[in-house]
């Protein structure tokens, strides 16, 4: 089956608008940035699928094609810092395409949040992702 | 931090649906996301399983939902006072919803969902439902 986290962290590093603001601090499969991590040293994305595929969408195409629903957190030291990696997010994924990103669509605007534990800010988006086998 | 969170997904646009469908379908959907709730472990004081509830065509069970105040954590022992968001606008004739009010309840989503898989799942009971109320209905 393909892992989908592993082709969405190597389709965002790939960009370089994306990786000159958060390096390598690209998170899968994660709610929250992990232990050791803090967006006050740097900004940083967590990603997570949080449903979608295997569903009825993907039942057609399973073992070629996958179509998660994907959640980023874009965690920066400032509200205005997360927005320009979500901003750059947006301009990395939406509408993207490669070799194993067959589309990729956000669902709805980010919207600026903290995390009510850390107060880390960041801003939360959704994203239909087609990932398929390369 | 009070947080209104309204997302495109969480509306499930049912096309030719009557009423009574969508009623359904909204009080089904509200099942689901307590369901969730309670597989996933989140509850602690009970408020935001209390506080989800559905909103179908010209009804809703927010009548059901804790009133905001003070709650004891059954994990810390802690008492917070907890608060829900008011009741969604928006949500427009032909449409049902799902809206789990507490203030907090965006973070217990993020973690681990409990909404949008009911969504997902009341996706796949979605035909099944709608024939029921169509047969009730002699259509």
């Amino acid at each position: 089956m393909i892992d989908v986290h592993a082709t969405i962290r190597t389709f965002l590093l790939a960009d370089v608008d994306l990786a000159a603001l958060v390096n390598t601090r690209v998170f899968a499969g994660r709610d929250v940035p992990p232990p050791g991590t803090n967006p006050g040293d740097g900004p940083c994305l967590t990603f997570k699928v949080r449903g979608g595929a295997g569903g009825y969408r993907g039942r057609d195409y399973e073992d070629a094609l996958v179509l998660p629903s994907v959640q980023f957190k874009s965690y920066a030291r400032s509200e205005l810092e997360a927005y320009t990696v979500y901003r750059t997010l947006v301009d990395a994924l939406h509408n993207g395409h490669g070799a194993s990103i067959l589309h990729a669509e956000e669902a709805g605007v980010g919207q600026p949040l903290e995390e009510p534990d850390t107060e880390w800010r960041f801003v939360l988006s959704f994203f239909d992702v087609m990932v398929r086998s390369a | 931090m009070p947080v209104d969170w309204y997302e495109r997904d969480v509306l499930l646009k049912i096309e030719g649906a009557t009423d009574e469908a969508l009623t359904e379908l909204a009080f089904q959907g509200e099942a689901l996301a307590k369901v969730n709730i309670q597989a996933n472990g989140q509850i602690d004081t009970g408020f935001m399983l209390n506080s989800v509830y559905g909103i179908g065509a010209g009804q809703d069970h927010r009548e059901q939902v804790w009133q905001d105040g003070p709650y004891k954590s059954r994990k810390t022992g802690e008492v917070a006072t907890h608060r829900s968001a008011p009741q969604p606008a928006g949500v427009e004739r032909g449409q049902a919803a799902i809206h789990a009010a507490a203030e907090y309840a965006v973070y217990l989503e993020l973690a681990n969902s409990f909404l949008y898989r009911a969504v997902e799942q009341l996706q796949e009971q979605a035909g099944g439902i709608i024939e029921d109320v169509a047969r009730r209905k002699g259509l």
